[in-house]
């Protein structure tokens, strides 16, 4: 049977999602195409992050419904929606000190049931990195650790990523590349969700941007057509100057 | 001069046998994370299953240690999704407080069951079979037998965790199981497999420890004892660490004997607390593989 | 705690001595003893609770301070001749100054490497004092007669001065563990377990109030180690550095009746001797009976008795 190809890949509607009493997010709809990217907005504690993990199946919402590719996939565990075929770049990176940087990269097999082969693949895309395969994980530039966590994500064949906030801490020309990469994957037909606190860089660099604020979709659009003062009111809220 | 030198070897292969008590333990504190209190007693447990099958069944305890290899496979998943996957371990006293119930429940239950009598495992000849390579320097076989096991044991898991996929799982998890979740490492099955893992030590060394010594359900805490020290002195994390930690810790044991049987068991303590001042993290501590 | 329920426990506390104190008018002899344990069991509990539930101290080798105590009093007495009432009192000094330098020795470990590390200290005392000729080696010793009948002439006097002395040294547990709740330091210090950074934001030293708080602990358990060689009426490194009776049951007690709460180790010390006058005759049985209780409770309800009743007056009261 073949996959609906006019259907969203992703299709996230209404979600609810609380924190003890704090309401991370309230409501939040949004679709991803195959071979899309898509850019969600927002300052911090808008409401990215928990949109991702509970997209991811590592956060558990209350309300709303996650389709990933028509199947719903609530109460998922991040191990399986890895599977099934969402990629996690996680904020924060998250490299084991334990593991050499190849170590890291190979541990996406373990998560996503692919054979080992792509590692070569990972490596022709950041050559830099083979060339510290043995180097202990942590003990490479921010960048590269970076490249590790894309690295592993794609490991497991994603038809989607996931990326959450991949510029932190980062200079400009090396998330220049980072995005450059993520270009071509697209180009491949992979889709990508791309969390950024960046708006500019968010906004170049995909087709359809949602923005967040206090847990609500407060503005979204297709990003050649995005109008900077509209950002900036959904970014914060209210009338700023 | 013989002295000294036999009770050297004595010392080496009597490090095999701790070295294969501390893996198991070494495997549970760095790798689950989980503060078995209850391991020596689990190793006393399996010790009577094993003179049970090796009594009713009327075999060797070698041949036992087949048969029991399953069970305690069997019984440690059990417990790991009966009881430890239940377990709150947020707060890291429930889990240890639980292990601390399990060992006196099996403490109890095998003196209910057994009585005090001191039980051991009949190997048969290769319990008196020693060789002896220089005049006056005596070897036993069997200690022989017990370290080339450990040390064919340590090789098997450093392979498995340093060299294949699980044990890249297995150092994640490790590291940081929040993080290791986060990302989609199946946590679960990992601590199940490493639970296994451990759970074959326990078989092989209960075998071992019921052929070479005398053991009584209160058997337990001495054993834990012994694998925490080895395990501390060790430095969690490296395996071969291990067998070097069980060496020195026999050693000075035998020393100890030496001087006067009764401060055998005082001699390793002292031994351990010793390193615990000078070199806390340990003396071989984790490195990266 | 605010400053009325301190008042009302220190209050509630005294009265409840008070009443207490009439036991031996009133009891029998057997009722006394039963009385005399719980006594001491409470006392003791509430140590390991203040050590683990609070500052999150977890001991398994407090039984070295009881056998400590119990050894330096035979020691005093005995072999220096100091009469025993001073040497009672100087077991409290004595326990401290060993347990200072343990817990500074021990105290980078963490969680569970601490409290097997504690277990191994004891281990040493208990090999190294049970060694000494002096003190009758492995047999242990007897302590003279003369010295036991300074705590009375006859036995019934004895037991009661034994209930006494048990009573009080618990009020004295007690009245310290409200008063140091209730201090200023008394919430920042109940902080330290759970959230140690807001307790040095409170101004407190981690290291250096556990560590006083353990040397007095120790000084408290030797003191009680002391007065229970006047129930044994000897010496012996099985029986006064016993891991059983001073360290696992006090742990069971403190954690079916629920850790880090004043009420929960009294709750858990009256189950544990009622199981145990139900069950005794079964020998290893109630041992094991407990074991699976406390295995029980930490899966159902970490937080132990206490909170399970609470839950259930709670939840009958609601129904009405």
């Amino acid at each position: 049977m073949t996959a609906d190809h006019s259907q969203p890949l992703l299709e996230v509607s209404d979600l609810h999602l609380r924190y003890g009493g704090l309401r991370a997010l309230d409501g939040v709809s949004l679709t991803v195409n195959r071979g899309e990217t898509v850019a969600v907005l927002g300052a911090n504690g808008a409401g990215k992050s928990s949109l991702i993990k509970a997209i991811y199946g590592a956060e558990p919402y209350s309300a709303g419904q996650i389709l990933f590719d028509g199947v719903a996939v609530t109460g998922r565990s991040p191990n399986q929606m890895a599977q099934a075929g969402i990629g996690l770049v996680p904020e924060g990176r998250k490299i084991f000190p334990s593991l050499s940087v190849e170590e890291n990269i190979r541990l996406g097999v373990a998560i996503g049931g692919h054979d080992g082969a792509d590692i070569d693949r990972v490596f022709e895309i950041f050559p830099e990195l083979k060339e510290r395969r043995n180097v202990q994980g942590t003990l490479v530039s921010g960048g590269q650790q970076q490249m590790i966590a894309i690295g592993r994500a794609l490991m497991a064949r994603p038809r989607l990523l996931l990326c959450d906030e991949i510029s932190l801490g980062l200079a400009p020309t090396v998330v220049d590349r980072l995005y450059d990469v993520i270009k071509d994957l697209v180009a491949g037909g992979m889709a990508v969700l791309i969390v950024e606190q960046e708006t500019n860089r968010a906004i170049k660099s995909s087709e359809r941007y949602y923005c967040l604020l206090e847990g609500r979709v407060t503005a979204q659009g297709l990003s050649a057509q995005a109008d900077q003062d509209e950002i900036t009111r959904a970014y914060f809220g209210g009338d700023h100057d | 001069m013989t002295d000294i030198a036999n009770i050297v070897i004595q010392g080496i292969l009597l490090g095999g046998l701790f070295a294969i008590y501390a893996l198991g333990l070494s495997l549970v504190f760095g790798v689950l994370r989980i503060v078995n209190i209850a391991h020596g007693d689990v190793l006393v447990l399996a010790a009577y299953v094993a003179f049970v099958l090796s009594d009713t069944l009327a075999i060797s305890p070698f041949l036992a240690l087949l048969i029991l290899i399953p069970l305690t496979l069997l019984g440690g998943l059990t417990f790991q999704i009966g009881i430890f996957e239940r377990v709150d371990r947020r707060d890291p006293l429930v889990p240890m407080l639980v292990a601390f119930g399990f060992a006196v429940v099996i403490q109890n239950g095998l003196l209910l069951l057994f009585g005090t009598n001191p039980r051991k495992l009949d190997a048969g000849a290769i319990e008196q079979l020693s060789v002896s390579p220089f005049p006056g320097i005596n070897v036993s076989v069997l200690a022989v037998l017990i370290l080339v096991i450990a040390i064919a044991l340590i090789a098997v898991f450093q392979a498995i965790i340093y060299r294949s996929r699980f044990g890249i799982q297995v150092r994640a998890v490790s590291d940081s199981e929040d993080n290791a979740r986060l990302i989609g490492v199946d946590i679960t099955a990992t601590f199940r497999k490493a639970f296994m893992m451990v759970m074959l030590t326990v078989a092989v060394g209960a075998v071992l420890m019921g052929i070479k010594t005398n053991f009584d359900p209160f058997s337990g805490a001495s054993r834990l004892l012994i694998a925490f020290e080895v395990v501390v002195i060790g430095g969690l994390g490296n395996l071969w660490g291990t067998l070097a930690a069980g060496i020195v810790i026999a050693l000075a044991q035998m020393v100890g004997a030496s001087i006067d049987v009764s401060y055998q068991t005082l001699a390793g303590h002292l031994v351990f607390l010793l390193v615990l001042v000078i070199r806390p993290q340990g003396l071989f501590p984790k490195v990266v593989g | 705690m605010t400053q009325t329920d301190f008042r009302k426990s220190i209050l509630l506390l005294a009265v409840a001595v008070a009443l207490l104190a009439l036991g031996p008018v009133l009891l029998g002899r057997s009722e006394i003893r039963y009385m005399t344990d719980l006594f001491v069991l409470i006392a003791v509990a509430q140590l390991w609770n203040l050590l683990a539930g609070y500052l999150g101290i977890v001991s398994i080798g407090q039984h070295a301070f009881v056998g400590l105590g119990a050894y330096a009093f035979f020691a005093l007495t005995q072999l220096l001749g100091i009469h025993p009432f001073l040497s009672l009192a100087l077991t409290f000094p004595i326990g401290c100054l060993v347990a200072l330098p343990s817990f500074l020795l021990l105290a980078r470990l963490r969680l569970a490497y601490f409290a097997i590390a504690s277990w191994v200290l004891a281990e040493v005392l208990m090999l190294i004092l049970g060694q000494r000729p002096a003190f009758g080696g492995g047999t242990g010793s007897s302590f003279a007669t003369a010295t036991i009948k300074m705590f009375g002439a006859g036995v019934s006097e004895r037991i009661a001065n034994t209930y006494w002395l048990c009573l009080g040294m618990l009020g004295i547990v007690m009245a310290s563990m409200l008063l140091l709740l209730r201090s200023r330091a008394g919430l920042a210090i109940r902080a330290l377990r759970d959230d140690e950074v807001a307790a040095v934001a409170a101004g407190i030293n981690p290291l250096l109030t556990r560590a006083v708080l353990f040397s007095l602990c120790g000084g408290m358990l030797a003191v009680i180690g002391a007065i229970d060689t006047l129930q044994k009426l000897r010496i012996s490194p099985a029986g006064s550095f016993s891991l059983q009776d001073w360290t696992v049951m006090i742990i069971f007690v403190v954690v079916i009746g629920g850790l880090g709460t004043v009420t929960g180790p009294i709750v858990g010390a009256i189950a544990f001797v009622l199981f145990r006058e139900t069950l005794s005759d079964f020998g290893p049985l109630y041992l094991a009976a407990m074991g699976v209780l406390a295995v029980g409770v930490m899966l159902l309800e970490p937080r132990g008795l206490v909170v399970i009743l609470t839950r259930t007056v709670k939840s009958i009261r609601a129904r009405h």
